[in-house]
């Protein structure tokens, strides 16, 4: 097995360092370097610490620690963590009661061993897709730190993926509800995967959308992805989206290859609006993995239409007591959004709900003759910090809600993606290309991109600034 | 479903948003009427998906 993850697993469960010297060399990482791409909006120093010596102790007695033994994570901070509020971003929550126990996804990757450093950046209640947060202020892309401002690390998981492209920890967590994971996958040039809609708990998770939200791992190997995701698959009653999937290790699955698969291209609407890196790289994976044709989803802008719409309702209706009682404490940026949507009238929103649906059973039609589908997962490679316009192909698109053109439009009927990323897309900067299954087979995403990684077509190295002493 | 020609953002703003409990000054609701006006233009597409009576969303949703 490779991976910064499961090296460092491996070096502890053979006694060639222990879990209290890494813990501590990632809490020092975190506190020098930390500052300068500005993905932690907490650190958990002490709680890190008592688990590593948990973990030394475990060893120490001859008993497993579990496959990510010792290995350091981080969550974004919409998900519970014990003694601390569960902000998701905002200001408002600051002063919420501390979570009393943990997420799923911490309980999860604990009981196999990793060790949870603390809370990361994103944008206010999962609402953008750049992690220009005015509370905690922007996450900054690790790839790009020459550039005066700076680059946005994507979102809404930007501390997610920053965390992990700066080597500032191998492994962290977010949410995926319009492109919140695959966003910042493709920005940061790292592995992300968005599980079927239902895989996942998303127990202690502060919801944004409840129809679209998704949970899901990063990580800079394959392997290392497969291992978390592998920790985070279980059924749990206590999330009533979670659909009775009896859990499919995928782990096991290393090497298995991909004859067999049948992998095409979206056109289309995927292939209009886009940079030339966005789609050389799409060309580059599609050669490697063998792809036999291009096919058009005709309800690909109706399915994106209806997400959108039902994420401005949704969410707006979530916030509404607070909308009308602390206006002023919510992030500028989506103030008159989450208005907007608050006034939608409930015939479209419903429209959209049985769209939705529509969408779903034409895609279902469409992929019977396919397995795996490749698209862009980001029209460009990371924008500056602050740009509002993007122009793609002679159009002037609001780049905010633009940076989900292609993933919105998947997440909408709830499809597994891993987002594989290509480096140096544009000569400098890396973008994601999105690898497409239908519902339940996440495992024949990993056989893809197990294939991609050995072909060296795709690779998730720590960002060239912040290599010496990644975690 | 939805007329672009004649959905007015301004007025559809100044009328809903007492109902759900909300008061907007006038600069608020150009703002939030701006916002609307997106949100409207991007869900078009949507709006304009003919269905029949028999396509419903689904009631426990599994992709």
């Amino acid at each position: 097995m490779t991976g910064p993850a499961l090296s460092l697993a491996a070096r502890i469960k053979a006694r060639e360092t222990t879990a209290r010297a890494i813990t501590e060399a990632a809490l020092q990482r975190a506190a020098a370097r930390g500052p300068e791409v500005n993905a932690f909006t907490a650190i958990l120093a002490d709680r890190a610490l008592a688990k590593a010596a948990a973990i030394d102790a475990t060893i120490a007695a001859g008993r497993d620690p579990g496959p990510l033994a010792g290995v350091p994570c981080a969550v974004k901070n919409l998900f519970d963590l014990a003694g601390i509020p569960t902000v998701a971003g905002s200001k408002i929550r600051r002063t919420a009661p501390a979570a009393t126990g943990d997420a799923w996804v911490v309980r999860q990757l604990e009981a196999a061993g990793a060790i949870c450093l603390g809370a990361l950046n994103m944008d206010e209640f999962a609402y953008g897709f750049t992690t220009e947060n005015s509370h905690d202020g922007p996450a900054r892309n690790p790839h790009d730190m020459d550039h005066p401002i700076g680059r946005i690390a994507g979102g809404s998981s930007g501390g997610s993926g920053a965390a992990v492209s700066g080597g500032f920890v191998p492994l962290t967590v977010g949410t995926d509800t319009n492109g919140s994971i695959r966003v910042p996958a493709s920005l940061n040039g790292i592995w992300g995967l968005k599980p079927t809609y239902g895989r996942l708990s998303r127990q202690g998770c502060f919801p944004f959308v409840f129809a679209l939200d998704h949970v899901g791992p990063f990580a800079r190997s394959v392997d290392d992805l497969a291992a978390a995701y592998d920790a985070l698959q279980g059924l749990d009653p206590d999330d009533p989206a979670q659909s009775p999937q009896p859990v499919q290790a995928v782990t096991p699955l290393r090497g298995s290859g991909i004859a067999g698969l049948r992998i095409g291209v979206l056109g289309g609407w995927f292939a209009e609006r886009q940079s030339a890196a966005a789609r050389q790289a799409v060309a580059a994976v599609a050669k490697a993995l063998g792809a036999q044709g291009t096919v058009t989803w005709e309800m690909a802008e109706a399915a994106r239409a209806a997400a959108f719409l039902i994420t401005s309702s949704e969410g707006a209706a979530l916030h509404l007591p607070t909308l009308r009682t602390q206006l002023e404490d919510y992030e500028p940026l989506i103030q008159d959004r989450l208005l907007a949507g608050a006034l939608l009238p409930a015939a479209w929103v419903s429209h959209a709900q049985r769209v939705r649906g529509k969408a779903q059973r034409s895609m279902a039609a469409l992929m019977a003759d396919w397995d795996i589908l490749l698209a862009p997962a980001t029209p460009v490679p990371a924008t500056p910090i602050g740009q509002e316009v993007l122009e793609l192909e002679g159009q002037q698109l609001p780049l905010r809600a633009s940076m989900g053109l292609f993933t919105q439009p998947i997440s909408a009927i709830g499809l597994p993606v891993i987002t594989a990323p290509v480096q140096k897309a544009d000569g400098t900067l890396p973008i994601g290309v999105q690898l497409i299954g239908k519902p339940w087979t996440e495992a024949l995403l990993f056989r893809a991109a197990w294939a991609l990684e050995s072909a060296g077509i795709c690779a998730a190295p720590v960002a060239p600034a912040f290599a010496a002493g990644a975690v | 479903m939805l007329d672009p020609e004649r959905f007015d953002p301004a007025a559809h703003v100044a009328a809903a948003a007492p109902m759900v409990g909300l008061r907007l000054d006038a600069e608020r609701q150009a703002k939030v009427a701006a916002a609307l006006a997106l949100v409207v233009r991007v869900a078009a597409p949507a709006l304009a998906v003919e269905l029949t009576e028999r396509d419903e969303p689904a009631p426990v949703f599994r992709p």
